[in-house]
């Protein structure tokens, strides 16, 4: 096979860092025309707006749907949260998606938030989502103030079940949209249902994870992937807006990108690594209002659409019909592939629009989209459909792009005569993971990412749910077959903890998540491959009924005012908290959970942050536990704020570590409070900081800022913070105490100056780190070490001059005079400082 | 046919990125609509149901192909300003007053007026120089499913008679 690399001179040239505000992906975009060319900039939440960098979804319970028979309001909002965490888990995004509660009324706060609604719909329409509020442009974004995910409201007519793998998979869609993502040819969550290839194992496509991350990029994003960047025009030069650009690596990962009006594409996180590029056109859209591939069209200054382009043939990069014949593009980490450029050949209209595919679990069940093809076989069937599909069956050939996979001549499927039957014969070794198909027609192809995923095992089948009390009252035994050690166990839209599988009977056990007294759940066994035993029978053939008894209820009665960090306390009765699982939420984007802490399955206590937004009066506070949702009426209140213009007003997570600025703590360390009216005017010397019950030494205290150390008997765990201003006491602050949070201040040289580039540490020469943090290790000289560029050496001396102050002396070796500076840190018992970067200088020549 | 059925149902879901709509034929939607309407959109206003803020349009009947008539007719669209603050979903139509329509409508227990399929259940008739009236639809070709008399790449145009015929006669089948 003959493949020509391209070496891109700009590329060599610049290695371009990659700027924040491009738009690789397709999102909401609105151009701005400036000297250096059209500036994209997109629709996306502030993260300056945020609390956490966390956007809260808020499930509206105002009209709730109606539901099939096996179906509950419950197993929705589980679902619900579980959609969020796939987007809220996209590493390399910072923004953050959060289950903000459910709300019975229309949604208040002036905070960015988002909303899942249940409407009245028309015929023909099964949901709708996206940013419906926007505030004022800014220069590198247009801030979504609020984005709505409508839902029918008679889900037994619309919709379907909410346990169902599809209603998971629109929503993830709908909220992808929310979030500022628009639609992509890549196959992934936020393609169009008809060539989605994205399942609740593999929610996402690579796709999505670099669509969301261009928008809310995080360092180690720009750090860790690459861009290509380069144009679509016609022959005559003209640009081709809304052409679909996309990047397909040997592993199968297809990243996307639409052109800008000026036919500029640039295609974002990109693992480091070879691609094959191909442009595209966008099927047409089918509602008015919107551009190709039902996207928003773009916008210019002054808010006017500037339409897409028309068809043109598919290629690929280098004036290319087939992917052998292509031009390689290598890309390197943190840098931008350049000239990039296709020409393209105008056409009427585009050779296909789109193609749906489908396989056939077995077992005599309907087809399923995705289409899954299982390699052990020999051969396969799939079956497509799509827009002119059947006409051109008799002149159309298809290929597998980068993987050894031979599809017979296409043929009408004989049971069912407007589909099209694609007889795959895999090669043993094809690989797993997508399978991309080009269909080949006389004078065009036409590119389907993720037509199918190539697996190595048959759809999974569940026989019987039967309790196991081998492990405990509560684990049960799910039997079934092709099973496997990572297969997952799903009770309506949660998981279950799989506690093992039986390689022998291949059965699993699993622990049912919590759900309410007497409530029936479906049981859905997902392989990690995608397929699930949902594909034979979609409602499922198992449920599993909870065991009956009182109802849970929770109790909490709390206030505080407007701009404040609150902790507020959540006791259960018949509950069975648990952690990672309770959510806390409120019917306000102004009032939003930080962090839940499941004390014991009876109670919680929540870390919540109220805005200075935040309208007086009372509020429902909903928790969300496992399956079970409880909502309790105008259970907290907020204050005016004239109520507490005395009263301390802490800020979560403001205690800090005063070396590290982190928010690692330990007995003994010296540390920063922050907040408001922690010392009111004239009465600093009364100030008091309790924790833990037990009274801390202050070393300064201002309005704002108090410097303190955490007395030295506070037992690590989380412990409660008080402050008294001479006046007033605040409320609770639940603060994580470790065992030891070292920190270094800074470095002193053998004479007692201060480390630095006119003073630096002569090798060989003794020298002394000023550290705080030793926490309960302090005085033990096992447990601290010193670490110079990595080298672990034990300090000669630990002393402690001053309170929650140490002084760690040791010899710098000779050895390192060779080096321009150190770098100096500091472990005690097993956690490490932060780092001092310190100029050293070789010690003095010994006399000859 | 089971398998058939199944998989012609998931081939006709389409999402938008504002929408997730089901593809509909002038037949379907006749056969899904209380009511087909032709007439002129008049004044809007916004209003909240619910968490959503819908325009409503006035709409003056001129001719009613199928349904009974409605007195006062508001068709509800999602999205509109209200409050001060403007909300705004992508793929929604919008109706121009004083421009003339044929409006698939479906009225839901709530009472409130809306159009199948939005954007598929909105026509807008253009009167012709020499008399004659064509209506078209911005979805094109699903719609019109080969009937139409010009396939551009965004709009679709057919008489206006056409349509009326075809409404008439999807309504006339499940009468029978």
């Amino acid at each position: 096979m003959r493949r020509s690399r391209i070496i891109f001179l700009a590329a060599a040239a610049a290695m371009l860092s990659i700027a924040t505000s491009a738009s690789g992906y397709y999102h909401f975009l609105h151009f701005q025309q400036t000297e250096d060319g059209l500036r994209a900039i997109p629709e996306r939440f502030d993260r300056d707006a945020l609390v956490d960098d966390t956007v809260y979804f808020y499930v509206s319970a105002e009209q709730r749907p109606r539901m099939q028979e096996n179906d509950s309001f419950n197993g929705l909002v589980s679902q619900v949260r579980q959609a969020l965490a796939t987007w809220d888990a996209v590493p390399t995004s910072h923004l953050r998606v959060g289950f903000g509660g459910v709300v019975d009324g229309p949604l208040q706060g002036l905070a960015p938030a988002a909303e899942i609604v249940f409407a009245e719909l028309p015929p023909g329409v099964l949901g709708m989502g996206g940013p419906t509020l926007r505030g004022e442009p800014g220069e590198e974004f247009v801030p979504i103030q609020r984005s709505q995910v409508i839902v029918p409201d008679n889900l037994a007519v619309q919709g379907g079940t909410t346990f169902s793998e599809g209603f998971y998979n629109t929503l993830v869609h709908e909220i992808g949209h929310a979030l500022g993502l628009q639609h992509s040819l890549a196959g992934s969550a936020m393609s169009m249902e008809a060539t989605r290839s994205t399942t609740r194992a593999r929610p996402l496509g690579p796709d999505d994870v670099a669509g969301l991350s261009a928008l809310y990029p995080t360092d180690e994003f720009q750090a860790l992937t690459g861009a290509i960047e380069g144009t679509v025009l016609y022959g005559d030069g003209t640009p081709v807006v809304m052409a679909s650009v996309a990047a397909v690596n040997l592993g199968g990962r297809v990243v996307t990108a639409l052109t800008a009006p000026d036919g500029v594409y640039r295609i974002e996180g990109l693992l480091p690594g070879d691609y094959t590029l191909y442009a595209q056109p966008v099927p047409r859209t089918t509602s008015a209002g919107l551009g190709h591939g039902n996207n928003r069209l773009p916008v210019d200054e002054e808010g006017s659409e500037i339409p897409a382009s028309g068809a043109f043939r598919t290629v690929f990069l280098g004036d290319a019909d087939r992917p052998e014949a292509a031009r390689f593009v290598p890309v390197v980490a943190a840098s931008v592939v350049a000239d990039a450029d296709f020409r393209v050949e105008r056409r009427e209209n585009p050779a296909l629009l789109s193609v749906t595919t489908y396989s056939f679990p077995g077992y005599g069940a309907p087809g399923v989209h995705p289409a899954f093809l299982n390699i052990s076989d020999s051969a396969g069937l799939l079956v497509a459909t799509g827009p002119d599909l059947v006409p051109k069956v008799g002149e159309m050939q298809l290929t597998a792009l980068f993987r050894d996979v031979t599809i017979r001549t296409p043929h009408l499927y004989e049971p069912a005569p407007s589909f099209v039957q694609l007889d795959v014969e895999p090669a043993p070794f094809a690989g797993l993971g997508p399978l991309h198909l080009m269909f080949r027609l006389p004078d065009d192809i036409h590119i389907l990412p993720g037509a199918a995923r190539l697996t190595d095992r048959a759809t999974p089948i569940i026989y019987w749910l039967t309790p196991d009390f081998s492990v405990g009252t509560s684990a049960w035994r799910v039997a079934g077959q092709q099973f496997g050690p990572s297969s997952q166990v799903y009770f309506d839209g949660l998981p279950g903890r799989v506690l093992a599988f039986d390689s022998i009977t291949g059965e699993l056990v699993v622990e049912p998540p919590v759900g309410p007294a007497g409530h029936q759940a479906v049981v859905t066994v997902y392989n990690p491959d995608g397929q699930s035993s949902a594909f034979v029978l979609p409602d499922g053939n198992v449920i599993f009924t909870y065991p009956e008894g009182p109802a849970a209820s929770v109790f909490s009665d709390s206030e505080a005012s407007p701009n404040t960090d609150q902790v507020v306390g959540i006791s259960g009765l018949f509950t069975q908290f648990v952690a990672g699982e309770a959510v806390v939420g409120f019917g306000s984007s102004d009032i939003v959970t930080r962090k839940v802490r499941v004390l014991d399955e009876f109670n919680l206590r929540a870390v919540v942050s109220v805005g200075a937004d935040a309208v007086p009066g009372r509020y429902d506070i909903s928790v969300s536990n496992g399956l079970e949702t409880i909502v309790l009426s105008e259970a907290f209140q907020v204050r005016s704020g004239g109520d507490d213009e005395r009263k301390p007003a802490l800020t979560y997570g403001g205690l800090i570590n005063a070396a590290t600025n982190t928010h690692g703590v330990a007995p003994g360390i010296l540390a920063s409070l922050y907040g408001l009216r922690l010392a009111l005017p004239g009465l600093e010397s009364e100030v008091r900081v309790t924790i833990a019950g037990l009274q801390a030494r202050l070393a300064s205290v201002s309005e704002h800022q108090i410097n303190l150390q955490i007395p030295d008997d506070v037992e690590p765990g989380l412990v409660e913070l008080r402050v008294f201003n001479g006046e007033v006491e605040s409320e609770i602050m639940l603060v994580l105490i470790d065992h030891a949070a070292p920190g270094l201040f800074g470095a002193l040289g053998s004479t007692g100056e201060v480390a630095g580039p006119a003073t630096p540490l002569q090798a060989g020469a003794e020298f002394t780190l000023i550290a705080t943090g030793f926490g309960v290790a302090a005085g033990d000289p096992l447990d601290e070490d010193v670490l110079v560029n990595g080298f672990r050496l034990k300090p000669t001396m630990v002393t402690s001059p001053a309170p929650g102050v140490q002084e760690v002396r040791l010899t710098l070796p000779e050895a390192f005079g060779a080096a321009a500076s150190v770098r100096l840190e500091l472990l005690v018992a097993g956690r490490l400082s932060n780092a001092l970067d310190v100029p050293v200088t070789p010690g003095p020549t010994p006399l000859q | 046919m089971r398998f058939v059925r199944y998989i012609l149902v998931l081939a006709a879901c389409t999402l938008l990125s504002a929408a997730t709509l089901e593809r509909l034929t002038v037949e379907e939607m006749a056969q899904q609509s209380t009511s087909v309407v032709r007439g002129q959109v008049g004044e809007a206003r916004s209003a909240r149901f619910g968490a959503l803020v819908y325009t409503l349009h006035r709409f003056e009947v001129q001719e009613q192909w199928t349904g009974s008539l409605i007195a006062g007719l508001e068709v509800a669209i999602p999205g509109g300003t209200y409050e001060g603050l403007t909300y705004r979903f992508g793929g929604t139509p919008e109706l121009k007053p004083g421009d003339e329509y044929v409006l698939f409508l479906w009225t839901g227990p709530s009472g409130r007026t809306q159009i199948v399929g939005l954007s598929q259940g909105v026509f807008q008739v253009v009167r012709q120089a020499e008399g004659t009236a064509v209506i078209r639809n911005p979805v094109g070709d699903t719609v019109f499913a080969g009937d139409s008399d010009e396939k551009a790449e965004r709009t679709v145009r057919m008489p206006l008679e056409r349509l009326a015929a075809r409404v008439h006669a999807a309504v006339a089948e499940i009468d029978d």
